[in-house]
């Protein structure tokens, strides 16, 4: 059965790079553009791993990760963020809501997909 | 792991274990060895052995056990090393060289010279193997019985990774999972033992089913860098507690790792035994309490020498050094020069790189753009410096090849001789090292062959019967001073003069200073014993040495007082990587003069310029000065501009020789990185290396030396 | 997640199925928890885990060392692979009686 992956972007170029190769690998990709619509997708279907923009509109990745983890189904599912490199305050903060993955953008998908790998595999 | 890949790493561990041995058998020979001298001889041939068995090579293995074997019986004070002894462990230290060197040279089948050589060794061994007086105890088996690494110290025979994991309570509500880690392990290779320790599990009715207890011990068989396996474990740093050793990692690593994890590394241990990093006796041998005292005792031996420096120079230099060496291997990181070199490469181009972004942000006039890149220039300065110190080494070891040396010479001039050894902690480039052995063994053979006098000579002359010989290095005005000393003979200035002229060097009447004729012996041919003999004085002369060390950028000069010896003083710069130079111009072109072979720079006058058709000297302070203009000499397009074009003279020098450049136009010092030239100039004759500018654009280094004898060349055509 | 938990011949016999995680440890543990500490022997039957972490090994691991004379009936493949992973393949029962849930 494969895992299933909840990528969290305002860039659909992003998303959609991002779910070629996780697909590619044989993940499951569910794809959301922002904080709030991400919520919306933790409906009780399965997510083994979410991959999260820090900076998106209506909601953003660190609000999104505290709230996610007020829902009982979802509290211990792993994240790992993406950020930019001068979002250490960011990270900080991520850290504390229980963000403890972070990648650095920009990064090639074999490299985004070799982190995935430490945590899940497909 | 395939097991070939380590070969090259157990060549360079055996022969240093092979000069240690011989450090340490001359030592004794010398009365200056003790009980430590003489265990560290035999743990040298011990590791030698057990680490040979590894890897198969029998013969090594069967040469070094008997060897082996006579060590341990003098380490059990059953025998003393006499010089009869001392002789035959040192050939038979020559003899394991030698079949390294077959392992090195990958040879099959049996060569009948070497076979004899062994066969001849082992017979002589054999006889101090069993005691001729004393009923043999069983104390001369033991050694093969024992396993074949040493009893302090000594590393693991595993060749797998062991990785040690630790999670903390909250991993798992993080959205961590330690299996995750652990099956990603897998796919940087073979897990082949793994325990999972369960020993903190609390109670059932107290487990907190979301806190982690688990812990693992993994032995992994992979061909990852450490780099990558450690990258496992990238996500769960804050949260997790991660030891990684390599294969092969010295028992101590695991022992200390072991004591770090638990207040019972003994329990703790067998979880390495049950996933099979160590065997038991492995894990016995690392919890030994012995090592650490050894090992705490070293620092204080080193610590001390150098404030006692009288005494380190009457004392046998080796005792000196080797402490100092074996203390700093533990923390030593072996690493391939290619590597290295690689590095350092790499480091030239951020400097470069640094200098365009730095020459960018000047053009944008963008102060804190400015700012931000000169705090990156300094930051790249020093790790350009960090990482040229990487190359650096100690002197000792090519100083301590030496003593051998000095030992079979004397013995075969039939002189008494002595070398003192100082400042063998003084660092310099790799390869400097290791291009200035020929030179200095050259050096050194000559002061024993025509420095030193004959004993009675000496006593005549009231000094000491026993002659000594000096190496001494120091830092010196950026650079490395190394000299030969002697207290023998001293030049003798008119044989030199009488040889000089002879060969026509010089004409009779020249008037010349000491140091002037003492520089005659450099020239090309020149010896003055008036009997060759097989030490010395075989063709290759002071020319010779002159010629490898100027290759280096260094220079050779000497003091001489005639009847109470001679210094042979060479200056070598700290490293090769980076030369000092002065830029130039011709047209569009720069160009690179090492700075140490530019003389002088003048204008040239306005009728040479225009001289037609161009001579190819002129007359400066009443002295030729042959010259060339860079453009014909490199056949560069003509110069557009008659302003500006061949305004410039750089006298340079070389080896004794000057001649001139004429250049368009003058930049000044630079420090540059030297380049290897790509195969396009390879073929190019006048360019010797190629460097970038911080504008990007490529500078030429002028190869001086063989621009000059062009130079010269065409003047006497 | 489910538990089923029967008593018969004198033993109890434990059928977990669906996930073993992190999510549900805790109410397996309660359940565990719950069964009487009479020294009856008990059957863990991990036939049915479709999906076993750190967490659900851990309380497997747990249960096995504090109930008396427990042991591990059937296992499906997840759960093999998680025992082979962590070098536990001793606990593992002989031979798959069940082929799990995939």
């Amino acid at each position: 059965m494969a895992k299933t992956i909840l990528v969290v972007d305002d860039s659909a170029s992003l998303r959609q790079v991002v779910s070629i190769a996780l697909k590619g690998a044989g993940y499951d990709v569910v794809e959301a553009c922002d904080g709030k619509d991400a919520l919306g997708k933790l409906d009780g279907r399965k997510v083994h791993l979410v991959i999260s923009d820090v900076n998106m509109p209506n909601m953003d990745g660190i609000t999104f990760v505290k709230e996610m983890k007020k829902l009982p189904s979802y509290k211990f599912t792993p994240v790992v963020m993406l950020t930019t490199e001068n979002q250490e305050a960011k990270k900080a903060e991520g850290q504390a809501a229980g963000a403890k993955a972070w990648m650095v953008k920009p990064f090639a998908p074999a490299q985004m997909l070799n982190a995935v790998s430490k945590l899940i595999l497909p | 792991m395939d097991i070939d890949q380590a070969i090259p790493t157990f060549l360079l561990e055996a022969r240093e274990l092979l000069e240690q041995m011989e450090d340490g058998l001359l030592q004794i020979e010398n009365g200056a060895g003790d009980g430590e001298t003489v265990n560290a001889i035999f743990r040298a041939a011990h590791t030698i052995k057990g680490s040979a068995g590894i890897f198969g090579f029998d013969e090594v293995v069967g040469f070094t056990h008997t060897v082996e074997n006579v060590l341990d019986r003098v380490r059990g004070n059953e025998l003393a090393i006499d010089r009869p002894l001392a002789e035959l462990l040192l050939a038979s230290g020559d003899h394991i060289g030698m079949l390294l060197q077959r392992v090195a040279d990958k040879a099959h089948g049996h060569d009948p010279v070497v076979n004899a050589i062994g066969h001849d060794l082992l017979g002589q061994l054999a006889r101090f193997t069993t005691a001729s007086t004393l009923p043999v105890p069983a104390t001369s088996a033991a050694p093969v019985a024992a396993p074949a690494v040493e009893s302090d110290g000594g590393t693991a025979v595993t060749g797998n990774w062991h990785i040690s994991l630790r999670f903390s309570r909250e991993v798992l509500q993080h959205g961590m999972d330690p299996l995750s880690f652990i099956r990603y392990l897998g796919s940087l290779g073979d897990i082949e033992g793994i325990v999972t320790l369960q020993d903190a599990l609390p109670p059932f009715g107290e487990l907190d089913p979301e806190a982690c207890y688990l812990g693992f011990e993994i032995s992994l068989k992979s061909d990852a860098s450490h780099a990558d396996i450690d990258g496992a474990f990238d996500f769960v740093r804050d949260d997790a507690t991660i030891h990684i050793l390599p294969p092969r990692s010295p028992l101590q690593a695991y022992a200390d790792m072991l004591t770090a994890l638990s207040p019972e590394p003994a329990t703790l241990g067998e979880a390495l035994v049950r996933c099979g990093t160590l065997d038991a006796a492995e894990l016995e041998r690392a919890l030994a309490p012995a090592p650490a005292a050894t090992t705490a005792l070293v620092p204080v031996i080193a610590d001390e020498t150098p404030a006692l420096p009288a005494i380190i120079d009457a004392a046998v230099p080796a005792t000196s050094a080797k402490p100092a060496r074996d203390s700093g291997r533990a923390k030593t990181l072996r690493v391939d020069a290619d590597k290295l070199d690689k590095l350092i490469n790499l480091v030239g181009e951020l400097v470069i790189a640094g200098a365009g972004a730095n020459m960018i942000a000047g053009q944008l006039k963008a102060r804190r753009m400015l700012e931000a890149t000169s705090t990156m220039a300094r930051l790249i300065e020093e790790v350009r410096d960090s990482t040229l110190n990487l190359r650096m080494v100690q002197i000792g070891e090519t100083f301590n090849r030496f003593q051998r040396v000095v030992r079979d010479v004397a013995r075969d001039l039939g002189k008494d001789i002595r070398l003192v050894i100082n400042g063998a902690e003084t660092e310099l480039d790799k390869t400097m090292v290791e291009k200035i052995g020929d030179p200095l063994m050259h050096l050194v053979r000559n002061a024993m062959d025509h420095g030193i006098e004959p004993a009675e000579l000496r006593v005549a002359r009231g000094k000491p019967a026993q002659g000594t010989i000096r190496l001494d290095a120091r830092h010196d005005s950026g650079g490395v001073l190394i000299e030969v000393s002697d207290d023998g003979n001293g030049l003798n200035r008119e044989r030199i003069l009488k040889k000089a002229v002879e060969k026509g060097l010089v004409g009779p009447q020249q008037h010349l200073s000491d140091e002037d004729v003492y520089k005659l012996i450099f020239a090309p041919g020149f010896s003055t014993a008036e009997q060759l003999s097989n030490i010395s004085g075989r063709g290759v002369g002071m020319d010779v040495v002159k010629k490898n060390i100027e290759a280096l950028h260094g220079s050779i000069e000497i003091d001489s007082v005639e009847g109470q010896g001679s210094t042979m003083r060479i200056r070598l710069p700290l490293t090769l990587a980076i030369i000092d130079g002065f830029l130039v111009g011709v047209g569009d072109a720069s160009f690179v003069i090492p700075l140490d072979q530019v003389i002088e720079c003048i204008k040239l006058p306005a009728v040479e310029r225009q001289t037609d058709p161009r001579r190819d000297y002129l007359n400066q302070r009443g002295q030729i000065l042959p010259y060339t203009r860079l453009r014909d000499a490199l056949d560069l397009p003509a110069g557009t501009d008659g302003r500006h074009t061949d305004r410039n003279l750089v006298v340079v020098q070389y080896g004794g020789k000057r001649a001139g450049l004429v250049v368009d136009s003058l930049h000044g010092e630079i420090q540059t990185v030297i380049k290897p030239l790509g195969r396009v100039f390879s073929r190019v004759q006048g360019i010797s290396g190629s460097t970038i500018l911080g504008s990007g654009a490529v500078a030429l280094i002028l190869d001086i030396p063989r621009l000059l004898q062009q130079v010269i060349d065409r003047a006497a055509a | 997640m489910s538990l089923d938990i029967a008593r018969d011949d004198g033993q109890i016999r434990v059928r977990f199925s669906d996930e073993l995680n992190i999510y549900t440890a805790p109410a397996v543990k309660d359940a565990l928890l719950a069964l009487p500490a009479d020294g009856t022997p008990c059957r863990l039957d991990l036939g049915d885990v479709i999906e076993i972490d750190c967490a659900g090994l851990q309380v497997v691991l747990a249960a096995l060392r504090s109930l008396p004379a427990s042991t591990l009936e059937a296992c499906s493949a997840p759960v093999r692979d998680c025992f082979a992973l962590c070098g536990l393949d001793a606990l593992l029962p002989a031979a798959p009686t069940s082929s799990g849930a995939q």
